[in-house]
This record gives C-alpha cells, structure tokens and sequence, in this order.
C-alpha cells in the first residue's frame, strides 16, 4: 500500500478555521515535511495548485506558491521519495509543462509525476482573463485529454503534431525527454472524471468521507474499479483523509472539536458559493461533495481523529478496501502530524508492514 | 562590475561547432558550474529558455531544459548567488509567471529575478500555436511592458486590475508577496527595444561583438545610458561575453581555431532563416545585429574574449571602464574546466573586482 503526503502548497494546509495550526506556505516548511516523509519511508509527495483562495477571517487559501517550481526544488534536496506536481491545464500550455517536466526528472533521477486538474473553481482563471466561458465546466475533460496526449507524444516521441478543437501542435518538439515513463494522476470524482483518468493516468485521487468512517467511500475506487475495467487499463485510486491524532481518542476528538469552533465562516461561504457555480454538476462531483457537507472544515474531507493505534487500524481498513492503491495524508500540524505518523501510527499498520521491515 | 554566468540550460552551450566541447544539459551540470560560481563570488547565474533548436550536424540547443524549473532546483543547493530564470512572455500568463517567482524567491530567501524575453525565433512558438502572427515583432515591447506591469503590481500588492490591449486582469490575486524585490532583466538592443528597458528593468543585455574588442560594445551601452537619461532610467548594462582561456595567448587561439573548423553551417543558417522572419531594419535588433557586428558566419553569437589568463583579464578590466556597463555575464567553452580557471587563474588578476576580493577576506 503507497503512502503519501499532499503538501501545504496553500496557508492554513485544508482546515478552514481560525482556532487550527495558521501557517504561511513556504519552501522551508514543505522541504521539511518532505525530508521527514522520505526519512519515514513514505512514497510520494504531491502539491497541489491554487491560484485564488476563500478570503475570510483567515484568508483561507489565499496564500500558495506554484506547484512545479516548489517540486523542483524539492527534487534537488530528495533522493528517493517520488514527486508529483500539478498543471492546471487552462493556464500553462502542455508542450511547456512538458519540458518542465523533463527537468525535474532529470533533477530527481526520474522521481516525478504529474496532476492532471482540469479546473472547477472559475475564478482562478478569470481573474487573470483565461475563463473560456461557462462551457468549460463540461467540456474540461476533453479539454485535457488533448493536453495529455500532447504529454504523452512529446515524453514518448520527442514530437506532436495533435491538431484538434483546443491544441494545434505543429512539428512540436520536446528534447530531452524523461528517462523514464512518466505517472499521470488526476482527481475525478465524477463518472466522466474516472473515464479520464481510466484511459489516460496510472491512478486517481479520491476523496474519502466522513468522520472516523474510513470504508463510508467504498462506493468512490469501486466505481473507478468499474471504470478502470471498462477501459481495460490497471488504473487504482490514491484515497485523500486528514489525521488528526494524539495519545489517546479523547485528545485527538478535542481538537477536532477546536477546530470546528473556530471555523471560518466568511471563507466556508465562498466556498460553498463557488462550488454552487458549476451547474453542470453530477451528483458524484467534487462540487457536490463539498456542498453536501454539514461542517466543511476541511472540504469534508474523509476524517480519521483518534489514538494513534485508532488511526492505524482505520488507515488498514482504507487500504483493503476494494479498488485502494494508496492513501494521500494531510494533517492539522504538518510537522508534529508526519513525526507522529512516521514514529507511532506507521509502526502498527499492517499495510506498512513492508515499509518498517526494510 | 557585478560577474554573472550564463549557464548552459541547452546543449553545447553557446558555441555552434562540432567541434568545440559537445556535451548535454543536466542538472548535474548546472549545478557544479553555479556552485563553483557561487563559491568564486560570482553576483548572479541566469537560464535563458529555448523552445526549439537549430538543428545541423550539432543538434544545436536541440536540448534544452525549462528555465524557471532548473533555477528552482538550483536555489535549494545554493545560499548566496542570485538567480535568474528566463520567461518567453508568450507561453505563460503573467500571473503563473509572477506566483513561481514568489516559489522561487521562497526557495532562495531572496535571491531571485526574472529575464523577460519577447520572442524572435517564431518557430518556438509556432510548433505549439502560440505564434500571435508577425505583427508581434512590431509589438512585441508593448507586450511586455503590459506582461511586466501586471506582475510588478502582484508583486508589490498582491493584487492587479491591469486592463491593457494584452491582458485584462479582473482583481487578479497572487500571494504571498516576495520576500525581496524582484529584480527585472531584458535583453533589448533595437530603438524600442531600449527604450522599454530603460523604462522597466533593472538591467538589460548589450551582446558584444567580435574577438578581443571588449569595448565594441560600447556603442549599444551607450544608447541604453542616453534612454535611462531620457526617460528617468536606472537600467544597467551587463554584456555577454564568451572567454576561451589558456595558459597563453597562443594556445587559447588554437582552440578557437579549433572550434571555428567545425562551424555548424547547417545550424547557423536555420538560425538566420529564422531571424530574417523580423522585417525590421534597425541595425543593431537581432536580425541585422550579427552583420553590423560582422559575427554572422562565426560559431559564437557575440564577443569572444580569446587569451591567456592574464589577457583576459585584462580586457574584463577593460570592459568594466565603459560607463554604463554594470556587469559582464559570462560563457565559456567547457563551463567546468572554464569556470574553474576563471575562479583560479583569471579572477584574482582583474582589478575591477579588488573590492569584492578584499571584502572577502
């Protein structure tokens, strides 16, 4: 079972809240909270990309660096963990996230993958006038399957010469290319999401649900499953939750509890706002989730907040669901959460067995 | 003189030869050359970005690595140089540009700036259809005086509303702010060209020309001085110069003999095809630059600094006296071996750097 770290790329990580961890994004503390996950063997870093935040009393997302740039630099002080960072396909043309992309393979020693995010939030585009119109909600995902398959000729040929409804590639040239195969992710959670990331990524995030119900997602990897085999590809999902976890449940529940007092009110409004613009939504979207949400703190993200010993056997229960391929971890404290993940939750998964006797 | 070095981001760096060293870009290269740099005292290292090569026997710059990348990577293994990563304004929105540069200046503590380049060599853009049609290269510094306008905006307030005939803003966000100023460089030697670096930059590129005529450019510094007068500028000059060094005269001429055997003519003219695509008829833009400079059939583009050690430093000293040159960056033939005989041999011989010398000790 992979495990990994979703990086604080953004302020505040994914809690809303004024009375959670507050901390600015910076090079020094995802360089830390990745040295400590390759340290405890952890399999992969991923940084997300947020070009507009939700405001509010803790202006909620509205600080984050660039994604491939920050993974760059991660490259060159890591040795083994893997990489991965993501393109919003509307705003940096493929042949340049390409050749970006060669570049950090090359100053990893081909540890690098990228995400694939088509983009739902329409602000982060329009305020810098890149919106395509309204469309877009549901053609985005033809949209960057024509900006995959570029990826995918230039890292494996050297050229494209796509021409259709978005790109037109002409004698497109890419040198060097990756040494090695490159992994690409995306984050659908609806069935024409999944249908992309079936046909053209190794795998798919997905969010789990609830709070201290790791197997309440179930229905999410079994339906990529589903999708995975309709395409005939080996496709599996990463699962994304939040630990929150302390000696005892007790501790840990307290906290969560903190949490959800201090919450963001003005922030949760835009984004539960935002969310509601794309009409196009399926019941199974990302917009929907959120919106179904009754204390969307952290984008009700599926939540596992007990003893380190409780949050070991939920983290195995996630693993064996049906479809899971691996679990993307984020945390209220990226540093104290990663030490305490790496020296006391680790140590009793039995998924990690593998991991703890190498 | 403030000393930079021009890094080899694509392949053979800037001598179109076969042969002349022949070698492609890594990161491992990069690397040693910057940190052997920074432990010299050199000011700065820059990335320039290109997107398509020449072709020819050589390959020339048919390799190259991405520019905002590679100096990401190198801000995280150095402490004091400062880095320059190179934006051709028409692949990327001014904002993505101006949110790396936070990344980048976040992984430097500070240390970083940004080239801005307009884009002549139309192919680049072309092969990905991003070629706005040749009514760029009439416009190209509106362009960029807009794409820089919006990022100086985000970077000073985190915020721009720019409404311009490029972009159009609509209270466009990027945060956090830079932790330092964000120096500007360009690379403009035409009439226009000029005129918007006095106006926006920090410094701007003045190529040189010829072998050992280290003063040959003084003519374009000094259009620069005259635009900063003119328009309330501070832009400074940095020249590129290629130094191809030796323990004598002698036999630092042999290998630039050497490396002129092999021209790569087939490189060289897709290079001029591709620049001759520019109707413009100032002399000195980058199309007529090279015949004005009587470079054109030669394997470097620019200056060549060819001597003994004590030689070249003598004409880097030389260089320094041109008023309005405020720097020098720097290639050379085989960067490692180069880089360490400039740090060893030809550094602690130029008096221009006396004062960076003895600040040191």
């Amino acid at each position: 079972m992979d495990i990994g770290v979703f990086i604080p790329i953004n302020n505040n990580g994914w809690i809303i809240s004024a009375t959670s961890p507050q901390y600015m994004p910076s090079f020094e503390l995802n360089r830390e909270v990745v040295r400590r996950a390759e340290a405890y063997g952890l399999d992969f870093a991923l940084s997300m990309i947020k070009l507009h935040g939700f405001g509010g009393a803790t202006e909620f997302w509205d600080h984050g660096l660039e994604s491939f740039t920050l993974m760059a630099g991660l490259a060159a002080v890591t040795s083994r963990i893997r990489l991965y960072a993501s393109t919003a396909v509307l705003t940096i043309p493929p042949a340049i996230v390409a050749r970006m992309t060669s570049t950090i393979a090359d100053i990893s020693g081909g540890r690098f993958g990228v995400n694939i995010v088509s983009g739902w939030h329409k602000i982060e585009y329009s305020q810098m006038g890149l919106w395509p119109g309204d469309e877009h909600f549901a053609k985005r995902y033809d949209y960057s399957t024509e900006y995959v398959r570029i990826l995918h000729d230039l890292w494996t040929t050297g050229q494209s010469d796509l021409k259709g409804e978005y790109f037109q590639m002409d004698a497109c040239k890419l040198s060097p290319r990756p040494k090695s195969p490159i992994k690409l992710v995306s984050a659908g959670q609806s069935d024409r999401g999944m249908e992309f990331a079936a046909r053209y990524c190794d795998f798919n995030f997905a969010l789990g649900e609830g709070v201290n119900e790791p197997t309440l997602a179930a229905g999410v990897p079994a339906r990529m499953l589903a999708h995975a085999e309709r395409a005939g590809r080996d496709v599996g999902s990463y699962m994304l939750y939040m630990i929150i976890a302390a000696e005892t449940d007790a501790a840990a529940m307290r906290k969560w509890e903190l949490y959800n007092a201090g919450a963001d009110k003005d922030a949760l409004a835009h984004l539960l706002g935002k969310a509601a613009e794309d009409t196009a939504t399926s019941e199974t979207s990302m917009a929907a989730a959120i919106q179904r949400s009754p204390s969307p703190i952290n984008f009700n993200m599926g939540t596992l907040v007990g003893s380190y010993a409780a949050v070991a056997s939920m983290l195995d229960a996630v693993a064996a669901m049906p479809g899971v391929k691996g679990i993307m971890l984020t945390f209220d404290d990226f540093l104290l959460g990663m030490d305490a993940y790496g020296t006391r939750i680790q140590p009793l998964m039995r998924c990690r067995n593998h991991v703890m006797a190498a | 003189m403030q000393l930079g070095v021009f890094i080899p981001i694509g392949n053979n760096g800037w001598l179109i030869s076969t042969t002349s060293p022949q070698y492609k870009p890594t990161f491992e290269l990069n690397r040693t050359v910057v940190q052997k740099a920074e432990a010299f005292g050199f000011d700065f290292a820059l990335s320039m970005i290109k997107l398509h090569g020449f072709g020819g026997k050589s390959g020339f710059w048919d390799y190259n690595l991405e520019s905002f990348t590679l100096m990401a990577g190198l801000a995280a293994v150095t402490e004091r140089i400062k880095l320059f990563a190179t934006c051709a304004v028409l692949t990327m929105p001014p904002p993505i540009t101006a949110r790396m540069a936070v990344t980048i200046d976040s992984i430097s503590h500070g240390r970083f700036g940004v080239n801005i380049i307009s884009g002549w060599q139309r192919r680049e853009y072309a092969q990905m259809g991003i070629w706005p049609g040749s009514e760029h290269y009439n416009r190209r510094y509106d362009y960029c005086s807009e794409y820089v306008t919006v990022m100086r905006e985000l970077w000073d307030s985190g915020r721009s509303e720019f409404k311009g005939d490029f972009f159009q803003m609509d209270d466009c966000r990027c945060l956090p702010l830079p932790t330092a100023r964000i120096p500007i460089i360009s690379a403009g030697q035409s009439d226009a060209g000029t005129r918007y670096a006095a106006r926006y930059a920090d410094y701007n590129f003045c190529s040189s020309g010829g072998i050992n005529q280290p003063t040959m450019v003084a003519p374009s510094v000094a259009r620069l001085v005259a635009a900063n007068y003119e328009i309330g500028g501070n832009c400074g000059a940095l020249v590129l110069t290629m130094v191809i060094a030796d323990e004598t005269d002698q036999a630092a001429m042999a290998k630039w003999e050497h490396y002129k055997q092999g021209t790569d003519v087939e490189a060289i003219a897709w290079r001029d095809a591709q620049a001759s695509d520019d109707p413009t008829r100032d002399p000195l833009a980058g199309p007529n630059k090279r015949r004005t400079l009587g470079t054109e059939k030669l394997p470097t583009q620019g200056g060549v600094l060819v001597g003994s050690y004590a030689s070249v430093a003598r004409m880097l000293d030389e260089l320094s006296t041109v008023p309005g040159v405020r720097g020098v960056m720097l290639t050379f033939d085989d960067f490692v071996i180069g880089m360490e005989q400039f740090g060893t041999r030809i550094l602690p011989l130029m008096r221009c750097r006396d004062q960076y010398r003895m600040a040191a000790e």
